[in-house]
């Protein structure tokens, strides 16, 4: 059947907020987790006639799989590919203190971040300098290799290894191992 | 789950906000360049929703077209909107002169609730007279009464009286109504015609009143101004412009009203109850307004999902000289428009009833 705007903005407006945690909760970076809420939900409206479900459910459910896909593809590139947003002319919008502190309350970052800060005590030096310049610090792939005195393959390797650790107790960031 | 942008984090809010607008761009450039065809009518709700529905609607005369589903039926905002805006400016002029009366008349059914939850749906035709300068008038017939449950009409059935007909005056005020002011036949005239402005205007008296969910009362605002009060063409036409702003709002193709007439159906969800006008996007015509159980519980009412619990069909509007004092119309004016072509539906030709 295929969706409407109509039917984007509603899916927005009522799954937006949980799409957001879901995001925030795997990349730990609010501003990260906001790009890929807006590129989802643009790629959602760029591939709305390709909806073959019929209620909301199906609909969410949808939009769930292409938020996932959207994050798989910013894990493997290091950042996210605007490339639904670009095409309908929306640039995501700079977030103000307060919105950090909303969406950190909203995905409960501290307490992952405490969870994360324990877990990066028990991995190995390598990994835990790969996950700091990459997690931490924000830097690029490039960088984090330049840093650690290794090729990027290198580096993404160990970053994705880190995580794959860290999964193993980390509930609220599963997943990401998988796409890292 | 959220309903409400306004709950989200600022910046969600933004973005979605920018999304909305973009995608609507986009569907209006892709929409501009093939036909308007509205998508056919699809999945009605469960066969012993509809059933109760098409019982009531029967029993009522009312055209219950379905349960619309949050993701079916729909049809390009703008397109259908934007049709009846132009239509409004080509259509016949229904702004009264100085010392004129807009009349209206519609048939209506609404929801009388008693203690315990125990409901009545009452039908009445309704006429009305409204004047910049003198006192508006109302004249309410009882038509039927339906109670769902024998329970219903053991409580309420002694209850009803039939107020047969008597003229009322209902108040001393007068003056065309947008939003939650009383405007002179000059304010009228000069209310701004841009969408954006109407629907700001709208906004901002909503909020003012401490209205939560403020959006939604500009829906409502919007639909009751358009069916019930005159206005120049290229405010009627902002009008219609102004409901393409409404968030959430759904179009559905198709849909007629409880007289059968074809038109396009303009809906919000608040609160478990659906709230739709239809029109006619050929005419600039309001049809219909009705509002629809889709969550009982929610909608705390004693009622089941799919029934009607309020409508009103508009039947005719003309611009009239006088009104009436006490007694039912005795042919006060010229019909300038009916609703329907007149065919059958609209009785204030001069001397008529």
């Amino acid at each position: 059947m295929g969706l409407t705007s109509e039917d984007i903005s509603q899916l927005y407006a009522r799954h937006a907020q949980d799409i957001l945690c879901y995001c925030a909760r795997r990349t730990l970076q609010a501003e990260i987790a906001v790009e890929l809420v807006g590129e989802t939900f643009a790629e959602a409206f760029v591939h709305r006639a390709d909806f073959r479900g019929d209620g909301e459910h199906s609909a969410i459910a949808w939009i769930y799989a292409i938020a996932r896909g959207r994050l798989a593809d910013y894990f493997r590139r290091g950042q996210v590919h605007r490339r639904a947003l670009e095409r309908l002319g929306v640039t995501p919008p700079d977030l103000l203190e307060s919105d950090y502190e909303r969406i950190e309350e909203l995905a409960a970052l501290a307490s992952l971040r405490g969870q994360l800060a324990d877990g990066l005590a028990a991995l190995s030096a390598g990994h835990r300098d790969a996950l700091r310049l990459r997690i931490v610090e924000e830097r690029a792939y490039p960088d984090v290799a330049r840093e650690l005195g290794v090729s990027e393959q290198t580096a993404r390797a160990r970053v994705s290894r880190a995580l794959r650790v860290l999964r193993r107790d980390i509930v609220g960031i599963e997943g990401v191992a998988d796409h890292a | 789950m959220h309903d409400d942008l306004n709950t989200l984090p600022p910046a969600l809010r933004t973005l979605g906000a920018d999304l909305r607008r973009a995608m609507l761009q986009a569907e209006r450039r892709a929409s501009s360049r093939r036909p308007w065809r509205p998508r056919r009518r699809r999945g009605l709700a469960s066969a012993a929703t509809l059933a109760v529905a098409v019982t009531v609607a029967v029993l009522l005369g009312v055209g219950l077209s379905g349960q619309h589903g949050p993701l079916s039926n729909q049809v390009p905002v703008a397109d259908a909107l934007e049709r009846a805006a132009q239509a409004a400016l080509s259509a016949p002029s229904l702004m009264p002169g100085d010392g004129q009366y807009f009349y209206v008349r519609s048939e209506g059914t609404e929801l009388e609730g008693g203690v315990g939850g125990v409901i009545a749906l009452e039908t009445k035709i309704v006429s009305r007279w409204i004047s910049a300068d003198r006192p508006n008038v109302s004249e309410s017939r009882l038509v039927s009464v339906y109670y769902p449950t024998p329970r219903d009409r053991r409580a309420l059935g002694s209850s009803q009286v039939s107020p047969l007909p008597s003229p009322l005056v209902l108040a001393p005020r007068h003056g065309y109504q947008i939003g939650e002011h009383l405007l002179t036949r000059a304010q009228l005239l000069s209310y701004p015609t841009s969408p954006r402005a109407i629907y700001e205007r709208l906004y901002a008296d909503t909020r003012r009143g401490g209205r939560v969910f403020a959006e939604d009362h500009v829906f409502s605002e919007i639909a009751e101004t358009l069916s019930g009060d005159p206005m120049p063409a290229a405010l009627r036409s902002g009008f219609y412009r102004a409901l393409a702003l409404v968030p959430g709002l759904r179009l559905t193709a198709h849909v007629r009203d409880s007289k059968g007439r074809l038109g396009v159906g303009a809906s919000i969800v608040r609160a478990g109850v659906q709230e739709e006008i239809i029109f006619d996007p050929a005419t600039a015509e309001m049809l219909e307004e009705r509002k629809v159980v889709v969550d009982p519980k929610r909608a705390g009412l004693a009622a089941t999902p799919g029934m009607v619990i309020n409508d009103t069909t508009y039947l005719g509007w003309a611009i009239t000289d006088a009104a009436p004092r006490g007694t039912p119309l005795r042919g006060a004016g010229t019909v300038v428009f009916c609703a329907n072509g007149n065919r059958g539906s609209c009785h204030t030709t001069r001397g008529g009833r």
